[in-house]
């Protein structure tokens, strides 16, 4: 005993010496002393780049933390970079970009002022920017700022909050610091001040020698690249591809020149397009000539080619940003094509997402596609071939025919897929390298019939880097489906440009996009309110599209405020119309004129809409929100979608408009009530019931229930007067898992009835728990078994305790209670992993008899070998049942038995069925 | 009372859950959204549980002096300097709680991981004995399968094995298998059934 007390002692000192005392330092440089802060180029004018050259690997470094101010006093923590201290940093120079919107403030931001002690109390370094109004306010000027706040929050929990700037008074909408996620994004032509602080690994805060400044500066777009320009003669269609620019933020338009070899500079401007921010576009233009000549919207003549032969043309990409600054691409000329060297472009069809919430839709087009992708040899003249297909909701395939051909077109074997399990085996008389390539030509059952005109081409080609075939690309009617992909876009109601929404590849034949549920408003923060400790952000809110004026009518979200909209509207009418008066340039002119046409517009719909006039008939605040929120979260869910085909070289076709009575049709996916691909499982779980409900009753009449004799079960007694003969206590194990693991309901179950009797026979019960949730509910189980028992002086709560919630160390103490406490008999019941062997062979060890019951398949051959008695499985849920023989759960029993019967019926007419290429109830199936 | 209750709120959430997987609608995955979220918010409260289990056992067993008490006192410092490590200096990388994780949780967990190789090796042995036939059938299976997966067996018998041994795997340890899965399926259905119904209710304590 005195040398473990030692021992203890001295494992205690050792473990607080290791952390306590620092390990020789060396003589390595922990301090940056290159710091430079630049410009991003080709921005928009919101983003640093924040470079120093990366400390050597000896200094130890696990981080380096950077933080930015807007003065150099002040500097706060913005980002980390986490170093491997073991192999350094991964390149000599280290680089952090302050750009577009990131996290300015939120939840876990301080509350007050904290400075980073670590780094010295002189030091201009500080934790996050904190919550305090004092501080963070007045910083607000420095950022464009962001809010993001729960719909929720911003419709019912805002405080009207007014201002008065110069004569006017300016309601806002005042947000509290714990409500709202502010975002920031520089400010081009301001200055801010960085620094960086390498922290070693002990922690150890080292500051740069110096804070670097920088200004962003908004600069000009990358230049266009991978433009292109295709012309169809036979439809007079001219055709634009480009490359996607890395950054498109900045961008506002896309223009297209022409140029003949008499123009000067880059031509005349014959395509216009917008960026639909802050979504991407589609990087394509195609325009139908109309006599050689280029009309626009208004019928008037942007370009003629007949003057100008579209062979001597050179045509420009131009990117224009916000700030009006351009960056053109190379000239290019245009490719003479014919519509028969395009594509066929199937038809797009859009329909609800069929079994979900109602925030997707389905996009289908084309008919279905099968392929090989992988070929593996088994054996010298075996081969699996691997296959996928893709489908869509017009077309239920039925059988898919694989007919694989040598290299000279001989047969070797026709393959009928009637049910796709995306794998077959063929047998082959030469090895892979004599056969050099397979052809396979592939063809479909679809619908219940056979479409012989529709046939896939692949070919597999021998391939000595991977010494297997390799399959090539897809093909149908000589062209590869893989060169193409269709380029899916959508617009809402009030946007006229389209966005990509997704590049498909040429084989895909269905996509879903999401239509997201609304659960944000964002907004624009550059006020606050100090006394009140407030956020001041904008009361209007969009409320709905105006068809017929088409504008988007907007709503205070303040009853009081409500009349205030059309006021404000009038008076930016009369600020444009001074504005247009005042314009000198056409230019100016044309700019100031269409913003007259939009608000113009927006106060004829603001005067005239139905739908703001009933929401303003409200007075209840509460109630007009709500109606404010069932209007304008629907509106903003209807899409208008479109597809195109392309194979990135402008070989452009694009698919019809999806109209209805001549106007594009919007299409918004409703939420479903019922998951019809469950309903299977709904049948099988109903019948399940009842047949509960059946047996149940049977039980209550007496009938006599025989269930099969259960060894494992039957033991748990045995075990537990062997325990009570040898005055040693049981130790039951309910797993591992969690309370929400039916295993651990089970093996509770079961606890309850081995601890009655054991409380009956007076013998000691451990219950070693991992789960935390478990204890009180085990505690429990437990405490009542004993006053069932008569016994309640016998339960100690301190017989069920928590080990640890870590695998193994959970196992080391249940381990030595095994071996400390020599426990005579040992019940294994739940959920178990890699551990359970090592439990049970201790026990084992120990001489213990042992009962284990779990539903872990890879665990079971585990028990069997060590433990006296397992329960595989179903025995395990049905032990409780078994044990309390009460004519309610033998009900239960005996139901589970019959339903197992019905599922192997099942099982076999489907396996009979399947051989007979039936499959038919295989279909009744869902495939997940 | 004490027991209606919660068996009132295990039946009523118990089918609303089931009504869950049968209806995607919004409204019923809000629901269930909303009830993660407080889940994640009450679950460390749990903690608190069990280590007021851990101070209470071994607190009993230091003030009862039962023999091998002096454990008791390591585990209570370890799990009390453990805690302080991390509120004190926090649980970035480099601090004495990562050096307690790094150098005595993983090295300790990862011992015990390791001697599952030799209670393998050690149970291997008590399964494949010859005492009778069906013992005999799985010491074959078993070897065929062992020199099936390794190329010195290939090379000693040939590609035969390969197939012998995916036979095995494939069809009849695959067909058992699936046999136990149908029959947990079953059981834990069985099983929640009797708890939504109130049939099963030991794990509220007590008896039937």
């Amino acid at each position: 005993m005195k040398y473990m007390k030692l021992s203890i002692i001295g494992f205690i000192v050792v473990l607080l010496l290791s952390v306590c005392i620092p390990k020789e330092m060396h003589a390595v440089p922990k301090t940056i002393t290159d710091i430079e802060v630049i410009d991003i180029p080709n921005d928009d004018g919101t983003g640093l780049q924040i470079m120093w050259k990366a400390l050597p690997k000896e200094s130890r470094i696990i981080s380096y933390r950077i933080y930015r101010g807007t003065n150099k006093d002040t500097l706060f923590f913005i980002g980390e970079i986490p170093i491997n201290v073991k192999t350094g940093a991964n390149s000599e120079t280290m680089s952090f970009y302050d750009k577009d919107f990131n996290e300015f403030l939120d939840i876990r931001s301080p509350g007050k002022l904290k400075k980073e002690k670590k780094a010295g109390q002189d030091s201009p370094f500080y934790q996050k920017i904190p919550k305090d109004m004092s501080i963070v306010g007045p910083m607000l000027q420095h950022y464009s700022i962001l809010g993001v706040l729960p719909k929720d929050e911003f419709y019912y929990k805002t405080t009207q909050v007014e201002q008065t700037e110069g004569e006017e008074t300016i309601v806002y909408a005042g947000v509290k610091s714990n409500q709202i996620t502010m975002l920031k994004k520089l400010i081009p032509g301001n200055e801010y001040h960085y620094s960086v602080i390498a922290v070693d690994e002990k922690r150890k805060f080292w500051p740069a020698d110096k804070i670097a400044s920088g200004i962003p500066i908004d600069n000009e777009p990358a230049n266009p690249t991978d433009f292109y320009a295709t012309y169809v003669t036979d439809k007079q269609v001219l055709n634009f591809e480009w490359g996607h620019p890395l950054s498109y933020d900045d961008i506002y338009t896309y223009k297209i020149y022409a140029k003949s070899p008499a123009e000067d500079n880059i031509g005349k401007q014959i395509f216009e397009t917008k960026t639909p921010q802050p979504f991407p576009s589609a990087d394509y233009a195609s325009i139908k000539l109309d006599d050689n000549k280029v009309i626009d919207k208004n019928g008037d003549i942007l370009y003629d080619f007949a003057k100008n032969s579209i062979d001597k043309c050179e045509f420009y990409l131009v990117f224009t940003d916000y700030a009006g600054l351009k960056s053109t691409s190379e000239p290019i000329s245009a490719k003479h094509i014919t519509s028969n060297d395009l594509p066929t472009i199937p038809k797009l069809y859009i329909i609800d997402k069929k079994n979900d919430k109602g925030d997707y839709n389905t996009l289908f087009w084309g008919k279905p596609i099968a392929y090989i992708n992988s070929v593996q040899p088994i054996s010298k003249d075996k081969i699996v071939i691997g296959y996928d297909y893709n489908t869509n909701c017009n077309y239920k395939i039925n059988e898919i025919y694989f007919d694989i051909y040598d290299k000279d077109y001989n047969l070797i074997k026709n393959v009928n897929e009637f049910f796709q399990d995306n794998i077959f085996n063929l047998k082959i008389d030469k090895c892979m390298e004599e056969l050099e390539e397979l052809n396979v030509k592939i063809s479909f059952k679809y619908n219940g019939k056979v479409d012989q005109d529709y046939v896939i081409e692949q070919k597999l080609k021998y391939s000595p880097e991977i010494l297997t075939l390799k399959a090539g690309p897809v093909s149908i009617d000589g062209n590869i489906l893989e060169k193409y992909t269709y380029t899916l876009m959508k617009k809402t109601q009030n946007n006229e440009i389209y966005r990509s929404i997704k590049k498909a590849a040429g084989i895909e034949r269905e996509s879903d996009d999401k239509v997201a549920y609304e659960s944000n408003v964002v907004k624009g923060v550059s006020n606050y309110d100090l006394e009140k400790n407030l956020f001041l952000v904008d009361t209007n809110i969009d409320l709905v599209w105006d068809k017929e004026a088409k504008s988007t009518i907007s709503t205070s979200i303040y009853v009081s405020e409500k009349d205030k909209t059309i006021d404000n509207m009038k008076k930016q009418i009369e600020s444009v119309e001074e504005m247009l008066k005042k314009a000198t340039t056409d230019e100016e002119k044309a700019y100031y004129g269409d913003y007259l046409v939009q608000f113009q517009n927006s106060l004829k719909a603001l005067e005239s809409n139905s739908l703001l006039q009933e929401v303003n008939s409200i007075t209840n605040q509460k109630k007009r929100m709500k109606k404010i929120a069932s209007i304008r979260e629907v509106d903003k869910r209807y899409f208008n979608y479109f597809m195109m085909m392309s194979n990135g070289k402008a070989y452009v076709v694009e698919d019809d408009m999806q109209l209805v009575d001549g106007e594009l049709e919007y299409v918004i996916p409703a939420p479903n009530w019922f998951d019809f691909e469950k309903l299977p499982a709904l049948i099988a779980s109903l019948l399940f019931g009842l047949l509960v409900f059946l047996f149940v009753t049977f039980a209550r009449q007496g009938k006599n229930l025989y269930v099969r004799p259960i060894a494992g079960i039957d033991e748990i007694d045995n075990a537990i007067g062997r325990a009570t003969e040898m005055g040693r206590p049981i130790l039951f194990c309910p797993g591992l898992s969690g309370i929400s693991d039916v295993a651990t309901l089970a093996g509770l179950s079961i606890l309850g009835r081995i601890a009655k009797r054991a409380a009956e026979y007076d013998t000691r019960i451990l219950v070693p728990c991992r789960d935390y949730i478990v204890i009180p509910i085990a505690q429990e189980i437990v405490r009542e078994a004993h006053y069932e028992a008569g016994r309640p002086d016998s339960f100690d709560k301190n017989n069920v305790f928590f080990v640890s919630d870590q695998q193994f160390a959970y196992v080391a103490g249940v381990n030595g209670v095994m071996i400390r406490e020599k426990t005579a008999a040992n019940f294994y019941m739940g959920m178990f992993y890699a551990e359970s062997l090592i439990m049970t062979e201790t026990g084992n060890a120990t001489g213990a008899i042992q009962i284990a019951g779990t539903d872990a398949i890879t665990q079971v051959p585990f028990f069997i070998t060590t433990c006296d008695y397992t329960l595989i499985g179903e025995e395990l849920y049905a032990a409780s049942a078994y044990l309390a023989r009460q004519p309610l759960m033998l009900g239960t029993l005996k139901a589970q038995d019959y339903a197992k019967f019905f599922v192997l019926l099942f099982l076999i007419l489907g396996t009979l069925l399947s051989t007979f290429h039936v499959t038919a109830i295989i279909d009744k199936f869902p495939n997940k | 009372m004490k027991r209606s209750i919660p068996l009132a709120i295990v039946i009523t959430l118990g089918f609303l859950f089931v009504g869950y997987v049968f209806i995607p609608h919004k409204i019923s995955t809000d629901f269930y959204e909303w009830y993660m979220e407080w889940i994640k918010a009450m679950s460390p409260f749990g903690v608190v549980l069990g280590i007021m289990s851990i101070v209470m056992t071994h607190s009993a067993r230091i003030q009862h002096k039962v023999p091998n008490w002096q454990y008791s006192i390591v585990t209570l410092i370890a799990m009390f300097f453990t805690a302080y490590a991390g509120f004190a200096w926090g649980t970035q990388e480099g601090t004495p709680f990562m050096w307690l994780f790094k150098n005595v949780q993983m090295p300790m967990g990862a011992t015990m991981f390791a001697l599952l190789a030799f209670y393998i090796a050690s149970a291997s042995y008590k399964a494949f004995r010859a005492r009778s036939a069906e013992a005999t059938v799985l010491l074959l299976a078993a070897i065929i399968v062992m020199l099936g997966q390794v190329p010195v067996g290939v090379s000693m018998f040939g590609e035969g094995i390969n197939d012998i041994t995916h036979w095995i795997l494939n069809v009849p340890n695959l067909a058992s298998k699936r046999g136990i899965a149908l029959g947990v399926g079953l059981g834990m259905v069985a099983t929640s059934l009797r708890i939504l119904l109130g049939i099963e209710r030991t794990y509220l304590g007590g008896g039937e």
